[in-house]
């Protein structure tokens, strides 16, 4: 038999005190402070039940001479009983400045056509070819439900979308926990599946096609010489598609470990693959004499069709007795492009009491794919896919940083941090002629500035 | 009466720990503390008024003031403040369960017993008690009642957490030192610990005997009901331990266990109650309350 | 780099052979893990935001975790 549904809090409230002889409720506050907290050590702690919590953050990312990113992002997360939760994230990132376009540097001045095929840029001696067409801006939303599944069995469900004026992004992702041993253990299951479409401004270029392209003694005199050839891809750009596609399926097979009551351990296996197209459209490769050096021309970049990236990811977190935090972590990854990287990630966390200081040093490390080639050498045989995309050859980066942040009591958590990153991508060894002279590769600095807001409703 | 072990002082972690048995169920006061004697004192207080309340409304003991009153039955007999209030909050009880919890529905004891086995009672038995069950029955003006013959007062639902919030009451006269209080997982704390930190506790929200959860508490109290293994098992229907008093028979579809947090530990187990006698809707019944739960079925 | 790979493994391997008796704790000696920050998914906005910087300006993404959300950044 059903009791009849109405609210009899405040009338049990009432009793209650009666009973126990109290003028007003123990509870100053308007919600009970109790806070619930979920075993697993792979889940977020959580907030109260009937809670929100809010987290906002905005991150400056800022090359030198290239490009700068804005980022401002806003979560927020609701807490339902029985560890029920839902949250939705905002996103937006606004980048500007210029990228190198994979072109290598020249003795003499050179002009460039946009990828858009509106103008075109001229760049001086030595200076690697930087292209700035991409100030855009990206708007993500995301949002997420987790709640239990069963006895020792959680999951979570979650949908993106993602947009920027010529690519769209469409996706959906779930996860799933499984605890045992008295929730020490939990293995994670993720699979997530995404469907991308960009249409960018100038159309899909075709693969390994010649851009307009010119050189010359001195600004003037290069971009004379490229107007007198202009026009001379419109060929090309008329066969071109105007949009194109690709889908991403990725899996996590995960087990997380508590070895005692300060440390625990994670273990992910990770598998990614990617079909469509994968190439970046505003990418080239520089042609270049075989003797001398100096760029006849470039092409569109082209990738393969397909990608397989599988990666060992291990992590161990330790509480030390003086309630500092080491986190440590390294990741392997290896894909079927020839790529292999290494990353290594440490952050050490010092707490003061209410103030926490959170040094981070992060080590990454890759060898070129197996497409990558600076520069390509004229007269020789086209290959079916290549790249000249730094960020495919083999490169190290350094990341430095310092995070300082203090709990305010009710007014939540606010964080700053401050990083410095450093790209330093390998010089080709061969570059003939005159291009030996010049550094195609430079390395790539950063500072990243980021403001964190963390509060609780 | 069973014979008790003695209570005694033990250190857990940074908190000392005073343990007793009372109410059939091994009780605890934890006290953030490192003043042995404080927590000696703190911890006697305490045990003193459990077992005060366990003496005085004890089903069990002859000396008990409801033995008295059963044996006064049929004629009015005057009660003194303590028992009239809980007399209070029983009726208030029932009137919010439309009846299906009822300090009278003791009596069903004796044609039900949880052992896991598949023994339940002819409805002839069950129909029988049920005549002297029904608050309605009792007269009942705020100090004097009246009891129909071979009826019974039983305050076993919500006894334990009585005693367990007096005697916070008296813990916290006793000591400025932030204590918490669990008798057999009825629960209550006077706030945080010192730092402003949570105290953290094991409970058992499935019912399977085993803390399986820990929940950190700031303020107020935790109760959790949950049925073990007091239930019965009959062609493959499970009868649970919940009775509704309107039929003495056991609510269907009740939850297997159920936690509560609230402000005092009365009003938690109250509302872990209301909600198994809920049966299917128990969910639906404390997200109406709004108060932090959680629900094994 | 290599040997602490190793041992990690070994240690998760072992945990996962139907849990050691000897590795783990119980419900109630929690208190330590129980922090925020030992949780492994402890501030996921950051982490969002570090892993969109390196995916743009890396060949290689992922492994920690699920985010959200794909971009045109390759």
């Amino acid at each position: 038999m059903q009791l009849k549904q109405r609210r009899i809090g405040k009338r049990l409230r009432k009793a209650s005190q009666r009973l126990l002889e109290q003028k007003r409720g123990p509870a100053p506050t308007g919600t009970l402070a109790i806070a619930g907290v979920m075993a697993a050590p792979a889940a977020m702690a959580a907030a109260q039940p009937g809670e929100w919590e809010l987290n906002s953050a905005i991150l400056i990312y800022s090359e030198t001479d290239r490009v700068t990113a804005i980022e401002p992002v806003f979560q927020a997360s609701r807490y339902f009983d029985n560890d029920r939760i839902f949250s939705a994230k905002l996103v937006v990132d606004a980048l500007t400045g210029a990228s190198a376009s994979g072109a290598v540097p020249a003795q003499t001045f050179q002009t460039f056509s946009r990828p858009s095929g509106r103008g075109a840029y001229t760049v001086g001696p030595g200076d690697v070819p930087l292209d700035d067409t991409f100030h855009d801006t990206r708007v993500a939303l995301s949002s997420t439900w987790s709640q239990p599944l069963g006895t020792n069995l959680s999951g979570s469900f979650g949908l993106n979308v993602s947009k920027e004026y010529d690519y769209l992004s469409i996706g959906g992702s779930s996860v799933l926990n499984w605890d045992f041993n008295k929730k020490n253990t939990t293995l994670t299951l993720g699979l997530g599946y995404a469907q991308d479409q960009i249409s960018p401004e100038g159309d899909i270029p075709t693969a390994l096609a010649y851009q307009s392209y010119a050189s010359g003694s001195d600004a003037e005199q290069s971009q004379s010489n490229y107007a007198a050839q202009e026009g001379s891809d419109n060929a090309e750009r008329a066969l071109r598609d105007g949009s194109d596609s690709k889908a991403v399926a990725d899996v996590l097979v995960g087990l997380t470990q508590v070895i005692d009551r300060r440390s625990l351990v994670q273990l992910n296996y990770s598998l990614s693959l990617s079909d469509g197209y994968l190439t970046d459209p505003f990418k080239v490769v520089s042609v270049v004499d075989a003797s001398d050096g100096t760029p006849q021309g470039q092409i569109y970049e082209h990738r393969p069709d397909s990608r397989l990236k599988q990666s060992l990811f291990v992590r161990g977190k330790r509480a030390l007795e003086n309630d500092d935090v080491v986190d440590l972590s390294y990741r392997y990854l290896f894909d079927d492009w020839g790529l292999r990287s290494h990353t290594v990630d440490v952050r050490y966390r010092w707490g003061l009491g209410e103030w926490f200081v959170q040094p981070h040093v992060r080590y990454y490390q890759q060898s070129a794919t197996d497409f990558y080639q600076a520069f390509l050498i004229d007269g020789q045989p086209l290959p079916e896919d290549v790249s000249a995309d730094y960020r495919l050859g083999d490169m190290q980066a350094f990341t430095a940083g310092v995070e300082v942040g203090r709990s305010a009591g009710a007014w939540g958590q606010w964080r700053v941090a401050l990083e410095y990153y450093r790209q330093t991508p390998d010089e080709p060894s061969d570059k003939p002629g005159a291009l030996a002279a010049l550094e195609v590769a430079p390395a790539v600095e950063a500072v990243m500035v980021r403001f964190n807001y963390d509060f609780k409703l | 009466m069973p014979v008790r072990a003695k209570p005694e002082l033990a250190r857990a972690g940074d908190l000392l720990v005073w343990r007793f048995e009372a109410m059939a169920s091994p009780c605890e006061v934890l006290i953030d503390s490192a003043d042995v004697n404080e927590a000696r004192a703190v911890g006697r207080s305490v045990a003193e008024e459990v077992w005060r309340i366990e003496r005085k409304f004890s089903r069990y003991r002859d000396d008990s003031l409801l033995a008295e009153l059963h044996g006064c039955a049929g004629r009015p007999f005057e009660v003194d403040a303590e028992t009239a209030r809980l007399f209070d909050y029983g009726q208030e009880l029932h009137a919010l369960s439309d009846g299906a919890f009822d300090l009278t529905s003791g009596v069903l004891r004796r044609a039900w017993t949880f052992d896991g086995s598949e023994r339940i009672p002819e409805r002839e038995a069950v129909s029988a008690l049920q005549a002297l069950i029904g608050w309605s029955k009792v007269s009942w003006n705020g100090r004097v009642i009246e009891l129909p013959i071979g009826m019974q007062i039983d305050l076993g639902g919500i006894g334990k957490e009585y005693a367990a919030d007096r005697a916070l009451l008296r813990a916290r006269r006793r000591s400025n030192s932030p204590v918490l209080i669990n008798l057999g997982g009825d629960l209550c704390c006077s706030g945080p610990r010192r730092g402003r930190r949570p105290w953290q506790i094991g409970v058992d929200t499935e019912g399977h005997g085993q803390a399986c959860r820990m929940v950190l508490l700031n303020s107020g109290a935790l109760a959790t009901s949950g049925d073990a293994n007091r239930y019965l098992m009959r062609d493959g229907v499970r009868y649970s331990h919940v009775l509704d008093a309107r039929t003495g028979w056991p609510v269907s579809a009740s939850a297997h266990a159920v936690t509560v947090a609230a402000p005092s530990c009365i009003e938690a187990g109250s509302l872990a109650t209301l909600a198994l006698l809920n049966g299917a809707a128990a969910e639906r019944f404390l997200a109406h309350e709004r108060v932090p739960h959680w629900i094994t079925r | 780099m290599k040997n602490l790979f190793l041992s990690a493994l070994a240690l998760a391997v072992l945990g996962a052979l139907g849990g050691c008796a000897s590795l783990g704790v119980e419900p109630w000696q929690r208190d330590v893990l129980a922090r925020d920050e030992m949780s492994l998914g402890y501030d996921p906005v950051t982490a969002g935001l570090d892993d969109h910087i390196y995916f743009s300006k890396e060949a290689s993404s992922g492994g920690r975790g699920f985010g959200g959300g794909g971009c045109g950044c390759n």
